[in-house]
């Protein structure tokens, strides 16, 4: 009986490799065991990306406690871009559609998107909100409208940071 | 044992990896797209494609976290383990790139590197070489959702690009694996992309777009979203950060945070908490930090 129940409480001694404890053994049989964990993954990080997401960065300074949180709203030829960007305490932003770079703003990462995954903005549109007179490219005009349109904003109401992108760009 | 050697100039390693990884392309065993949860029809999905669909699966657990490197070690050691089986090679060990070397070149030698040979990884945006589209076609690849999405095309890399932004980017320099080594602890609180630490520098957030990050940028195409297991390039990336990262314990202990008593430590990604492999039972990163028994590199020097 003792010798049952011990052998209960170690069962992964027993499958475990001399060689670092790890094993690979591709056939069907081991994908099966493993199948629904993996599968249960890809469907969580797949509404994950979906949802969309804020980042909260926060410091103290001063005495003073500062909180700072931060949620894209994105469109691409009027469509949502239904992938959540997030933003580091360095000010990096990021998306888990390419976990391995750290943009300097929202617009470059938009940018390498639409570069990296051009079938997926077949048929492009790209003329911008017809209100947007100023819907061209900043890179060689020297001031930061493009980082405006589309970086970090810190309010809690994105429909209300829109309204007054929107009003600035008609200015 | 496997002896893992550097890919430029080891010619058996170089010759071997290639053949394995069309191998283990071509290795059907059952599994289908309908049995890992992809949308779109029923079809058969390569080994090497499981790695693939593994990746992308476990892209917020086994990135930007402290298990960064033993997740990776799990995953390349599976890799090698089911290479040696194709090759009926026991003493088959993974190639590395040092990809520093080569940083420490000029931009345009940098894309002149053997590494890029047609008999390595091949030189073309399209990556002939061996991995040709009918010897080694893409089959699973993320959209821009990050959605692992069913497709029929060629492996696709932008060698020395870079992306918005990060125009025409150099390999990472000596310097800073030189930094990464001195860099301690191996992690730190809030354990994620704003961590100081050896992990989080190493992996290329602290500073930004470099060691292990800059390497999948420089790369380009297949090797931006998670399913950049699909090319070959990925594994010789990350076998030369499991060799910075065996450096780092040789040369400051074989450590890890957070272990399972630190304070506020997440849940999953601690000492002695399980990782999930699709190829075997689980192992912690405990289990991993000391795999002398079943590889270790030809050299340190990193």
């Amino acid at each position: 009986m003792a010798r049952k129940i011990a052998s209960k409480t170690r069962p992964q001694a027993r499958k475990t490799p001399p060689t670092g404890g790890i094993s690979a053994d591709a056939s069907l049989a081991q994908a099966q065991k493993t199948a629904p964990y993996f599968k249960k993954l890809l469907a969580d990080m797949h509404a994950h990306m979906q949802e969309g997401s804020t980042s909260t960065r926060e410091t103290d300074y001063q005495g003073h406690h500062i909180v700072i949180e931060t949620t894209y709203t994105v469109t691409v030829d009027g469509k949502p871009f239904n992938a959540g960007l997030g933003v580091t305490d360095g000010g990096r932003v990021y998306y888990h559609g390419m976990p391995n770079v750290g943009f300097d703003s929202a617009v470059d990462l938009m940018k390498a998107v639409i570069d990296r995954f051009a079938d997926d903005f077949a048929g492009g549109g790209g003329q911008g909100h017809p209100d947007h007179k100023g819907a061209h490219d900043h890179e060689n005009g020297g001031h930061d409208h493009g980082m405006r349109t589309a970086r970090s904003r810190t309010t809690k109401n994105p429909k209300k940071g829109k309204t007054r992108r929107a009003a600035r760009a008609r200015r | 044992m496997a002896v893992r050697r550097n890919i430029l100039t080891d010619a058996m390693s170089r010759q071997k990896f290639v053949r394995a990884a069309i191998a283990l392309k071509a290795q059907f065993t059952g599994v289908t797209t309908v049995s890992l949860g992809i949308a779109g029809p029923s079809r058969p999905v390569s080994t090497w494609d499981r790695f693939v669909a593994w990746h992308s699966a476990v892209m917020g657990i086994a990135h930007s976290r402290p298990i960064f490197a033993s997740w990776h070690r799990l995953m390349l050691r599976t890799l090698e383990q089911l290479m040696q089986q194709v090759l009926n090679d026991t003493n088959f060990g993974l190639p590395y790139w040092d990809w520093a070397a080569d940083g420490q070149l000029s931009n345009s030698a940098q894309l002149a590197s053997r590494l890029w040979n047609n008999d390595c990884m091949g030189s073309a945006a399209s990556a002939p070489g061996a991995f040709t589209l009918a010897a080694f076609p893409v089959r699973l690849a993320s959209n821009n959702a990050g959605m692992l999405v069913q497709v029929n095309r060629a492996l696709q890399r932008t060698r020395g690009v870079g992306v918005s932004g990060i125009s025409n980017p150099s390999l990472p320099k000596k310097a800073s694996t030189a930094a990464a080594l001195a860099t301690l602890p191996y992690d730190t609180a809030p354990w994620n992309r704003n961590s100081s630490g050896f992990r989080n520098r190493v992996e290329g957030w602290n500073p930004a777009n470099d060691l292990h990050n800059l390497v999948h940028i420089w790369v380009g195409g297949d090797m931006l979203p998670a399913s950049s297991p699909n090319d070959p390039v990925f594994y010789l990336n990350h076998c030369n950060v499991d060799r910075i990262w065996e450096a780092w314990m040789a040369r400051n202990g074989r450590t890890f945070l957070p272990t399972n008593t630190t304070s506020g430590a997440p849940v999953g990604f601690r000492l002695n908490d399980p990782i999930q492999s699709p190829f075997g039972p689980a192992v912690t990163s405990a289990q991993v930090l000391n795999v002398s028994g079943a590889y270790t590199y030809d050299t340190l020097a990193v």
